[in-house]
């Protein structure tokens, strides 16, 4: 598999506080990647080393296959997009003049491709009004912009959608699987919005103290998230047998309950029971949320 | 770096800080003039009036703002987050700074052309004996406070490399500017010392106590090799700063 990002035993140490310790990761080509983590864990960190505005302590990353400290990551970089914390434009420009700006500082030759850009992004009929009046919504997505200028092919979105109203969100998250579906392009977002994050990302990284706790992708987080019918009966021995003959899965939790993954027919169950002399005593149904998930793989009761 | 000129020349030509700089260039050079005109009525002494140490202090002046308007330019790229729209898309740190000298640099000329050409214009437009000036002095002079206004250039990168914060990067390069008045100060009660003498010829404030546009200046390169040298030492601080620097 080819991957747009690889990190290995990645340090970065501020004074006497561990940022990063030991991270490694690796964000799959063609990826939205979702970076949770709880404040202060090291996800900006990560993005900070990552862009080149910092130098890890230690460790390695690779970006396309290029090392960090190879003379070819100029080249890498050149490919890659980011929008650090706050979107970075000139407050006195236009939406126009900072794409201007940056298609210039990226060399590229002609600028045609600036209209289709601002129409991308729904900015296109702000004319020359300067980006110190727009709103955050509209920083947000200049900022997209500015960072989708050139032919990129990997984006890095630290809180893309903080702040944003709830049609902005649901905009954004239209442009980031529109961007990812025709164009290919991969994303690494750090979000504290995981509800949010859900609904988008195809992999995800936990990062916990400057470490990733677990990586994996939506369908292996959708197996550990499974939604599961937890059942109270009267003598747990009778269940392995109807369940196996219903071909469910299942997990005998205690003497008197069990979880059964997938949907069972519950007339056929409490049937299938009452012949063994089991009675089915309650029924409930369970469903792991990605907010649960993360608390139970990093603890605490913090929100992320 | 090609494309970073390509990005930050015409940002900077367009500033309109930089745009009200020239026009006050204009307005102090020809000002200087205009004062003369007034102190002496006979135009054969108008040159020599002219060009006592009033112009001097002018164009260190001119120089002091032209760094100014650097360290507001440059400092606003780190407030607003561009410098890491620089390095996100691969621009090294070293070419960003150089970047950064050339056009901070020509936009110095510029103001030095402007304030110069508003000087001689008058000069000429009040009728002063041009004719009787020695062209190499004037030129070897105007080379020296070119090389003064440059040095000053360097002063306000290092600023704004050791405070990105437009505020704080100002302030210091005005007070560490303000701090250079006791060597001007020392260099008036001390003539004849050799060493202040040496050390006048790193600072402009210093320079301007002796100094006659129109009359060769002592030891000119000696005080061209020591501007140009502080400048330098200026610039690799600057880089050494810059490139360690841990951006937001």
């Amino acid at each position: 598999m080819d991957y747009a990002l690889t990190t290995h035993a990645l340090c970065k140490q501020y004074g006497s506080f561990q940022a990063l310790d030991g991270l490694t990761m690796r964000v799959p080509k063609g990826a939205i990647y979702g970076f949770v983590g709880k404040n202060g864990v090291g996800k900006t960190t990560l993005i900070r080393l990552v862009c080149g505005l910092q130098r890890p302590s230690a460790g390695e990353f690779f970006i396309s296959g290029v090392r960090h400290t190879d003379s070819a990551i100029a080249e890498a970089r050149k490919k890659l997009g980011a929008v650090v914390e706050s979107p970075s434009m000139f407050p006195d420009l236009s939406a126009e003049e900072n794409l201007r700006y940056q298609y210039r500082l990226l060399g590229l030759p002609d600028e045609d491709g600036i209209p289709e850009l601002l129409q991308l992004v729904g900015l296109e009929q702000l004319g020359k009004k300067q980006a110190k009046d727009f709103s955050l919504g509209m920083r947000q997505r200049l900022g997209l912009a500015i960072a989708l200028c050139g032919k990129r092919d990997f984006l890095i979105l630290d809180e893309p959608i903080n702040g944003l109203d709830p049609q902005g969100i649901l905009d954004f998250r239209e442009l980031i699987q529109h961007l990812n579906r025709e164009r290919g392009i991969t994303f690494l977002i750090s979000s504290h919005i995981l509800d949010e994050l859900a609904r988008l990302a195809t992999h995800y990284g936990f990062i916990d103290r400057g470490r990733t706790v677990r990586e994996l992708s939506a369908r292996e987080l959708e197996d550990a998230c499974r939604k599961s019918i937890r059942v109270r009966v009267t003598d747990t021995a009778a269940l392995p047998p109807v369940l196996d003959g219903m071909g469910l899965s299942y997990q005998i939790t205690d003497r008197t309950g069990a979880e059964i993954y997938g949907r069972p027919e519950i007339s056929a169950l409490v049937f299938a029971l009452a012949e063994r002399n089991c009675r089915l005593l309650s029924c409930t149904e369970q469903e792991e949320s990605l907010e649960s998930f993360f608390f139970s793989l990093v603890g605490g009761g913090d929100r992320a | 770096m090609r494309d970073l000129l390509r990005a930050d020349w015409p940002r900077a030509l367009r500033s309109r800080c930089y745009r009200w700089i020239l026009l006050f260039a204009l307005f102090l050079g020809a000002g200087c003039v205009l004062i003369c005109t007034v102190e002496t009525n006979d135009r054969r002494l108008l040159l020599a009036e002219a060009s006592n140490n009033l112009v001097m202090f002018l164009s260190m002046f001119m120089a002091v703002l032209s760094g100014a308007l650097s360290v507001i330019a440059i400092a606003a790229e780190f407030s607003s987050g561009v410098i890491r729209n620089k390095c996100i898309i691969g621009h090294r740190r070293s070419h960003i700074l150089f970047a950064w000298v050339l056009i901070y640099s020509m936009t110095t000329v510029l103001s030095f052309l402007a304030f110069f050409s508003a000087f001689f214009l008058a000069l000429l437009c009040s009728g002063a004996a041009l004719s009787q000036a020695s062209a190499g002095a004037i030129a070897g002079n105007l080379l020296l406070i070119l090389l003064f206004m440059l040095k000053f250039q360097m002063f306000s990168l290092l600023a704004v490399c050791i405070y990105p914060d437009v505020k704080t990067a100002v302030i210091c390069y005005l007070l560490s500017n303000a701090s250079l008045i006791p060597i001007m100060l020392a260099s008036v009660d001390g003539e004849n010392d050799e060493a202040v003498g040496l050390l006048s010829r790193f600072f402009f404030v210093g320079f301007l106590n002796d100094f006659q546009l129109d009359a060769t200046t002592a030891q000119p390169w000696l005080t061209a090799l020591c501007v140009l040298s502080l400048g330098a030492g200026y610039l690799l601080l600057a880089l050494a700063y810059f490139q360690r620097k841990e951006l937001k």
